[in-house]
Formats: C-alpha cells, structure tokens, sequence
C-alpha cells in the first residue's frame, strides 16, 4: 500500500474510533466515585404478566425499588415449578409462586424461602358454568360429574383434600386431564361438566362466557374450608445467606408497590398497561380489586404488615401436600418461610405512598372505562374478609 | 456381513454411549448438579426401576398410538402422493393445502383436535398421522418422479400403457424413496404421540412427563425420555430391515457409494 493511502487509511480509522468513542460515551453513563452502582435484580414471575402483577410494575414504575438503590427487571414464568428450580439456580433473584408448589420445591431439595405472602388466601377453584349445572350449591353436588383440569398441578394434586374436607367421594367424580388451553371450551362444549381454576387466571372466561350468555360460575375452595396459603414472594436461602440486605431492601421497595396497588388500583393497573398493553381487559382491571379483598388479613396487616404469614396456615399447607403428593421428604414448617425481610416501619412506608395522589379513576379512564361501572362500584370497597366465589359473579 | 463385522458394527454405537454415560456420571457428581436440574445416571436408573410398575401400560399407550398414526400416514400419504403425481388437480389444488398443514404448529392445533374429535385416542393417532404423513407424500412424489425418461421410453416402445408404466416402471423406482420418508415418519409418529399426550390424556409418556415436570420429579422425566427414546430407536432400525428386505438392490448401492 502506497504512503499516501495509508495515511488516508489511518485516518478513517481514527475517525471511525472517534465516532464510536463517542457513541460510548453518550449511552454509558459514568457511575459517580463514591456511589455503589444499583443492584441488577430480576423478578420472575410465575406465568405470563397478568393484572394481579400490577403491584411488581408499580414497584419498577414509582421508582420504590431504585429508591432501595435496586435496578429491577421483570420477566414471564412458566409456572411455579419452574420459577422456583429458577431461583435456586440463580437465574432469578425474586420470584412470586404457588406456597403449595413450595413445599414441593422444598420436598426436592430446591431450598427457596417464602418472604412475603401477597395473596393470603388461596385462589384454587371449580368452575362450571350455571345453565349447564343449576343443582350446584357446594361441593356435595359434585360428585357424579367430569372435571378438567392441568395434570400434575397443585390444585389437582390437593383437589382430592378439598373433597375430602367436604365429605365428597372421589371415586365418583371423574378427572378429566387436558391442557390449559382446552379446559374452558370443553366445558363450554359440555364434553366436561366443570374444570379446575385459579380465580384470578381463569377470571377472563368468566367474561367470555358471559359474551356467549352463560354465568360462569366459581366455587372458591378457601370458602369451604380450603386453608392453604395463596401466592407468595420468596427467595433462594442462599440469596439470604449471602446478602440480606438485598432481600430487605427488594421487600422494601415491593411493600410500596404492593400497598400502592392496594390504595389505588386503578392507577396501579394505568402504570402495569405502560408496561404491558396487552392486559387491558376487564378481567385484568378485575382481579387486581379481588386480589385485594385476598391480602393478609386486616388484624394482622395493621399489626405486622401486608405479607405476614402464620405458622398455622404453613403446617396446614405443608400437611396437606406432604399427604395428597406423597412426600417422602418433608420439608420443616421454619424452612419454608420467615418474616424478617417485612419493613419493620411498614407504617412510614404506608404512609409515604399514603400522600401520593394519583389522579382518580375518572381522570385516569375518562368517561368510559372498558369495564361496567357497576362493576366498579362494588368491588371499590375496603378490605376485609375474603368474599365468596359468588360475590364475584 | 459376517458376525464378527456385525458384532465390531454393534459394539460402536454401544461403547460411545457407555463412555458418555459414564462422563455424564462423573461430571455431575464432580459438579454436584442437583437432581432437580439434571440427575446423574444412576439416579436416572433408580427412577425407570422404580416406575415399573406402571411404566409399561404408559408405554403400551403410546406405542400403539404412535403405530397407529404411522400406518395411516403409510396409506394416506403414499395414496395422496400418487394422486398428486397422476392428477393436475391434485398436483396444483391439494398439494399447497398439504404444505399449509406443514408450517401450522402442532402444539397451537392439538387443543382444537381435542375440541373436535373429543377425549379419547383418536385425536392423539390423528395428530400423529398429521405430523407424520408430509414426509410419506414428498417422498413417494420424489420416487415416482425421479425416473430417467429412456425408462418410459422403454416402457413405450413395448406399448405400455400409462397404468403399466406407473406399475412396472414409477412403482417399483419409487420403493427406496418411500422407505427413506418412512424413516422419517416413525421418528415423527412418536414426537406426535406425545405432543397429543401433552395436550389431553390420562395415560401414556406424554402424560406421565407433563405430571413428573410438575412434580419436579427431573429423574422421573428422564426415565420417560429414556423410554421414549427405546421405544423410538426400535420402531426406526423396524423401519430400515423394512427397507433393507424390500429394497436390497438400492441399500447395496447405497453401501457401495457411501462415504465412511
């Protein structure tokens, strides 16, 4: 190459360095001596982001979390087996799943620790559609009839105690095994006379039944008696072992965002549709008003904090897997869960999100919400005891 | 091949598979995978053991689903092939449906499979046969087309008439063909079985692996892919002695022209 064209080269080279120094230096942001960078964080969801999750992207949105100095990414879930093998790995830092998916885990050596129950109550279900079956009052009328459900889930594998708990026979209903997607329109399509359900997950065929003219109907299993604990947030022991102050400061940031979605749900549903449009149904917009009727029991979220778990509620949920999974290993009721990561000044926190003012529910929706006004009207209550599947429909 | 080259032929396969078998072993140990991720062998072992006692009616379920689907993608899919080769309607109206079949994901078909034909196991052989057939047709429309014209010419030149030049001539020509996408088919027939299994079913691998991967029962999984895979290497070497009987002048040549 002659000297001339090397020269020209040398200075394209230059010049290309220049501009992506440049680049570099416009999108990487120096870090300021003196400041610990944020702490990376991934919360795992159990499934795909439903509106029950508003209260994760109002911690991300409100900033509650990069206020604990925590950079949070939210991620979908494959169910809570899979989130909770996630956790132990490390793949994720956080996670929300079934508590009785946990004592499972914990059966099989996953060591992953509850550390905040955001849904106190559980939200196992049967559902069956009302024309269809106008003799069901309770679960005694369910013997004779085929249910769908998922093989192998939690609520299948314990549906056998809840029919227990009401003196049902077994032997005389048939389990119907089939795929998420299938379960609704068999039962629509009356080739099974009811399905398993969660309240929440289940609650858009609620609506779309009704499209169709049909009442859909839910018999909440925690109304006739159904003990076990619901959803809750949890983390791998080793996360605790080696940094507890992490864990703190997530459940810091995750009370705000929890007691936010519990003052002002519809500006806690307005900040979850930034960040996932797709959720925009009514159905969505629903569960977040049920889930809050399902939190911890008032007595105890005034005394403790939302998310404070009971020894009792653990043993009767550990009990109950350990019989219906034939449990070979079972898990210590202490293993599976601890309050030490709830605020202890859960009452400053309340009332720093207390002052927030979000605009109202008028201002957010306009004149039009998608969902019925009536709708809103009843369930705009506050909390307390946990409603019967009935209420809902 | 005599029972020495035989035997020499048979130990490869065999001894490779212990070698990782016993990497696997050591590795996972040496690492502490927990089980939960990925068991070691052993463990794996354990697990088979322990599940025989219901193993084999899950397995009976869904081999004869898997042979079922397989059968009807022999007939159907050498039928359509033929049709699409002897007919310009088929050829330029039904071929293009049977290619739109192909792209459409299985798994986003199978609930409608269940919806329509309902709980028992005719949607799972039909979502076999859907899978499987595909490669049948394409490969008997390859054998009975991929014929030297001095062949036909032949054929003419003793008066054949077009249904003995299909006979005596495209038929016989497309039999290796036909065996190779059958080859194909059978390891697809078991990737349906289960996929259907998966969807809706109380019985079989398929059902057995969706329950044991929410028990977290990793090893239990592993015992149904190693059924899995059994079952699927027997009803494939079934397949190639199939091919080896019908075809000896095609699989000697094969062996003459092939690389290693």
């Amino acid at each position: 190459m002659s000297a001339e064209k090397r020269r020209i080269a040398y200075g394209i080279i230059l010049v290309a360095v220049f501009i992506v120094g440049f680049a570099l230096g416009w999108y990487v942001k120096p870090v300021p001596t003196g400041v610990k960078p944020p702490d990376k964080v991934v919360f795992g969801l159990s499934w795909i982001p439903l509106g029950y999750h508003a209260f994760t992207y109002v911690a991300l949105d409100k900033g509650f979390w990069a206020d604990e100095n925590i950079q949070a990414e939210i991620i979908r879930g494959y169910g809570s087996s899979e989130v909770l093998k996630a956790l132990r790995s490390g793949g994720i830092h956080i996670s929300e799943f079934d508590s009785s998916t946990l004592v499972l885990a914990r059966s099989q050596g996953i060591n992953v620790k509850a550390t905040f129950m955001w849904r106190d109550t559980s939200v196992f279900g049967l559902w069956y559609v009302k024309e269809f079956h106008p003799e069901i009052k309770g679960p005694k009328d369910l013997e004779g009839l085929s249910i769908a459900t998922v093989a192998g889930g939690s609520d299948t594998a314990t549906f056998p105690a809840f029919l227990a708990l009401n003196g049902v026979d077994m032997n005389k209903i048939k389990m119907v095994y089939v795929t998420e997607a299938v379960k609704f329109p068999m039962v629509m399509e009356k080739k099974a006379d009811a399905f398993l359900g969660y309240l929440t997950s289940a609650l858009p065929y609620k609506f779309a039944a009704k499209d169709k003219g049909y009442d859909l109907e839910c018999m909440l299993w925690a109304d006739f008696g159904f003990e076990a604990y619901g959803q809750t947030v949890g983390v791998s022991d080793e996360l605790i072992k080696q940094n507890p102050d992490l864990v703190a400061r997530l459940m810091r940031g995750l009370y705000k965002g929890l007691y936010y979605t519990i003052k002002y749900p519809d500006s806690a549903f307005q900040i979850m549709l930034k960040y996932q449009p797709q959720v925009n149904t009514t159905a969505d917009r629903a569960t977040i008003d049920i889930d809050n009727t399902l939190r911890t029991p008032i007595e105890n979220a005034e005394k403790y904090g939302y998310g404070y778990m009971v020894q009792d509620r653990w043993t009767w949920t550990r009990d109950l897997m350990v019989k219906y999974m034939n449990l070979t290993v079972v898990p210590e009721v202490s293993d599976l869960y601890t309050n030490e990561f709830i605020p202890k000044d859960f009452k400053d926190l309340e009332n720093s999100v207390a002052t927030m003012k979000p605009a109202s529910a008028a201002a957010i929706y306009g004149s039009a919400p998608r969902w019925s006004s009536t709708w809103l009207t009843t369930y705009s209550k506050p909390l307390e005891k946990p409603l019967s599947g009935e209420a809902f429909l | 091949m005599d029972l020495v080259s035989r035997a020499k032929t048979t130990a490869k396969p065999v001894l490779f598979i212990a070698a990782l078998v016993v990497l696997w072993q050591v590795l996972v140990a040496l690492l502490q995978v927990p089980d939960y991720l990925l068991p070691a062998p052993s463990v794996i072992y354990g697990a088979t053991a322990e599940g025989m006692a219901f193993f084999p009616n899950h397995i009976w379920v869904t081999f004869y689903e898997t042979v079922v689907g397989f059968i009807l993608a022999i007939v159907i899919g050498i039928a359509l092939g033929m049709a699409i080769v002897q007919s310009g309607f088929f050829r330029d109206a039904v071929y293009p449906l049977l290619v739109i079949s192909q792209v459409l994901p299985k798994v986003a078909i199978a609930p409608l499979f269940v919806l329509w034909f309902g709980y028992g196991l005719f949607p799972k052989i039909a979502l076999t046969f859907v899978i499987a057939f595909f490669p049948v047709v394409v490969n008997t429309i390859a054998g009975l087309t991929a014929i030297e014209p001095e062949m036909i010419d032949l054929a003419r030149t003793y008066h054949a008439t077009p249904w003995k030049v299909f006979i005596k001539v495209r038929l016989p020509n497309s039999v290796p063909y036909i065996m190779t996408g059958l080859e194909v088919a059978i390891t697809l027939c078991v990737v349906g079985a289960v996929v259907a299994e998966f969807v809706a079913s109380d019985v079989g691998l398929g059902f057995l692996i969706t329950l044991f991967s929410y028990q977290m029962k990793t090893a239990s999984m592993f015992a149904c892919f190693l059924w899995l895979s059994l079952m699927g290497l027997a009803l494939y070497e079934l397949v190639v002695y199939s091919k080896n009987l019908l075809t000896p002048w095609y699989v000697k040549k094969l062996r003459q022209t092939r690389v290693a």
